[in-house]
């Protein structure tokens, strides 16, 4: 079992990196504590964010083909992401899951790799992110809450895409405050989602409102 | 020496071409394309050699009894004949009856409801499924690295012995490819080698008016969703393609199947509620089938004489493929031990 985050306010870094590993920009997440009465413990955070693209100008920077980061805040491994950066970049894209396209070509490798545990086997299809954990609001068994969000297909395609602007030659990283998730769903209502459909894209948009781009001071 | 240079390579154009010959992927040319993408999973007899030992071991499985043809029986066309609905570890029994397994190169879709969308993922579905095989997907790489014969096959297949989940599922898909049905005496009669009996062509004729829509010709399923309005057995209230699409218009429908090898495939329909054709037939009848594909006018309700249900019957044993059944390229491979 990946260790629970109680009262989380764990920090992880990305680096935006030159091709020599100098840190240009940082990118970071961070996870706030949220905002309730109750506490909550989560076991599982996991994500996929992909097709990270990175602009100034005139140039875009693309990661593809193997643009596809799975990222869990339980092993620290997963969370250094390496971008090669340009100083003067002025927007950042990514999205929070995966594509139809990719959900629908068969067995791939690496990142994709179907023995992450991140795809659905009995209905084909990526799990854009996990959040698991307990809280003494849910009133399932073990007070445990389960939220697997993913579906590619029309209407129910979970993707969400970002893109935020950038201030040149500043600093900055990426917040996702999960106070925000528990916030916009209720807990003694929802504690379990774990196919395609209108939950998950109701759980999908409140993962959503978490992230931000935060400059860092300096 | 100049001509020996020439012949030689002469000769290893030949070794070329009768190489990529044997890799090339073969069916009738009354077929539609395919659509499994092979430029994606390149043939090879190698990489079928290795799917084939795949299906048929237990190592896929949770306490290593069960391997996919323990559901899927080669002399029945790989559906699980004797069983209407599927048996997996511990005997469990499952909600469904196993599919035929062929001609899946044309197939969009897999699974009674469509649920699995492309063929290298179909095999995580049993395998991970707790009543069929109950295993893990990366249980199953760490089973097959320790074994030396695996190691060896795998080699074989890709060069280096490298065990990832990706050449795992390509490979039992290049087995499942590899299963293709087009020996019928339906197709000697489409290629004009053979003509029908005065039976046969009269249940063809029936055939074309009433079944043909859904079923098409050539591969016998247009692989839309539909009801054939059986009654809904409520110990399941199984939704069908509903669970996939949450369409309330697909509540209860499936997939339109392939009636190839019917006569081996029984018993008959997503919950093996039929075991015989007449058993089948009579159902149609009693539901009084409408073509609905074709002009209001001309719409008939299906009333079968028992004389025509025969001849409808004697077509669809025409569809039986002899050479596939028993071809021993499809069975338990010398190499599983
Ligand atoms: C416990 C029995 C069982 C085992 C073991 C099993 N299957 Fe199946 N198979 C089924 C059933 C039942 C279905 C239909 C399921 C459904 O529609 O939900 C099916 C469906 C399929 C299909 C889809 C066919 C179509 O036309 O849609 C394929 C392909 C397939 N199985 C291949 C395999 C492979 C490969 C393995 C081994 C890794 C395997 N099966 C193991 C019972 C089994
Ligand atoms: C409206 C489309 C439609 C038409 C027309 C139709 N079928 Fe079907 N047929 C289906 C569907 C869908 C199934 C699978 C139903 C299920 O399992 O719930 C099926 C199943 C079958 C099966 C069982 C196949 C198996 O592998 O279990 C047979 C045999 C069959 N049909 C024969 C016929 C014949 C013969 C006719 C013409 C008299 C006919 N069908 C007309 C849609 C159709």
């Amino acid at each position: 079992m990946s260790p629970s985050f109680r009262y989380f306010s764990l920090l992880f870094l990305f680096f935006i990196n030159n091709a020599f590993a100098t840190p240009l920009a940082k990118v970071k997440v961070v996870l706030n504590r949220p905002a309730l009465t109750d506490s909550i413990a989560i076991d599982v955070f996991k994500c996929y964010l992909s097709n990270i693209v990175i602009s100034d100008s005139n140039y875009k920077n693309d990661l593809s083909p193997s643009n596809y980061h799975l990222l869990d805040f339980s092993n620290s491994d997963t969370i250094f992401l390496f971008v090669s950066p340009f100083a003067n970049a002025n927007s950042i894209e990514f999205n929070l899951g995966i594509d139809s396209i990719i959900n629908s070509s068969g067995a791939l490798g690496g990142q994709l790799d179907p023995s992450n545990g991140m795809y659905w086997t009995w209905q084909s299809g990526y799990i854009n992110f996990k959040i698991e954990g307990s809280s003494p609001i849910c009133t399932s068994r073990n007070h445990e809450f389960q939220f697997h969000a993913g579906g590619y297909a029309y209407p129910y395609n979970a993707l969400k895409a970002f893109k935020f602007e950038l201030q040149p030659n500043k600093p900055f990283h990426i917040e996702i405050d999960l106070a925000l998730f528990f916030n916009m769903i209720s807990l003694k209502n929802l504690d379990h989602v774990m196919s395609p459909g209108p939950n998950a894209l109701k759980i999908s948009k409140a993962l959503a409102s978490c992230f931000k781009i935060v400059e860092d001071e300096k | 020496m100049k001509n020996k240079l020439i012949l030689l390579s002469v000769l290893l154009l030949c070794i070329a071409f009768v190489s990529i010959n044997k890799n090339a992927f073969k069916y009738p040319k009354y077929f539609p394309k395919p659509v499994y993408a092979l430029e994606n999973n390149n043939r090879t007899e190698f990489k079928i050699e290795l799917g084939r030992v795949l299906f048929y071991d237990p190592i896929l499985s949770k306490d290593n009894s069960i391997s996919c043809a323990s559901c899927h029986n080669p002399y029945n066309a790989f559906a699980h004949v004797d069983h209407s609905l599927s048996h997996g570890i511990n005997d469990k029994i499952g909600k469904r009856n196993a599919p035929v397994l062929f001609n899946l190169a044309w197939q969009k879709s897999f699974m009674w409801d469509g649920a699995i969308n492309h063929l290298d993922v179909q095999a995580l579905a049993p395998i991970t499924h707790p009543d069929e095989m109950g295993e893990t997907i990366s249980n199953v790489l760490l089973k097959l690295n320790r074994s030396q014969s695996y190691k060896q096959l795998f080699y074989k297949a890709y060069g280096d012995s490298l065990i990832n989940s990706e050449r795992t599922l390509k490979s039992i898909s290049q087995f499942l490819l590899s299963l293709i049905s087009s020996n019928s005496r339906y197709d000697s009669m489409v290629l004009g080698k053979i003509k029908f009996n005065t039976k046969e062509q009269n249940g063809y004729r029936l055939f074309q008016l009433h079944c043909n829509t859904c079923h098409r010709e050539p591969l016998f399923t247009d692989f839309t969703f539909q009801s054939n309005r059986l009654s809904i057995d409520t110990s399941l209230n199984d939704l069908g393609r509903y669970s996939v699409s949450l369409l309330p218009r697909d509540s209860f429908k499936f997939k339109v199947p392939t009636l190839r090898n019917i006569e081996f495939s029984y018993p008959y329909m997503h919950d093996g509620r039929f075991k015989t054709l007449a058993q089948v037939m009579n159902h149609y009848n009693s539901i009084g089938l409408i073509n609905e594909n074709i002009l209001k006018e001309l719409r008939k309700v299906m009333k079968l004489s028992s004389n025509e249900k025969v001849d409808l019957i004697a077509f669809l044993k025409t569809l039986t493929d002899k050479k596939f059944l028993f071809d021993a390229k499809h069975t338990y491979s010398k190499n599983n031990k």
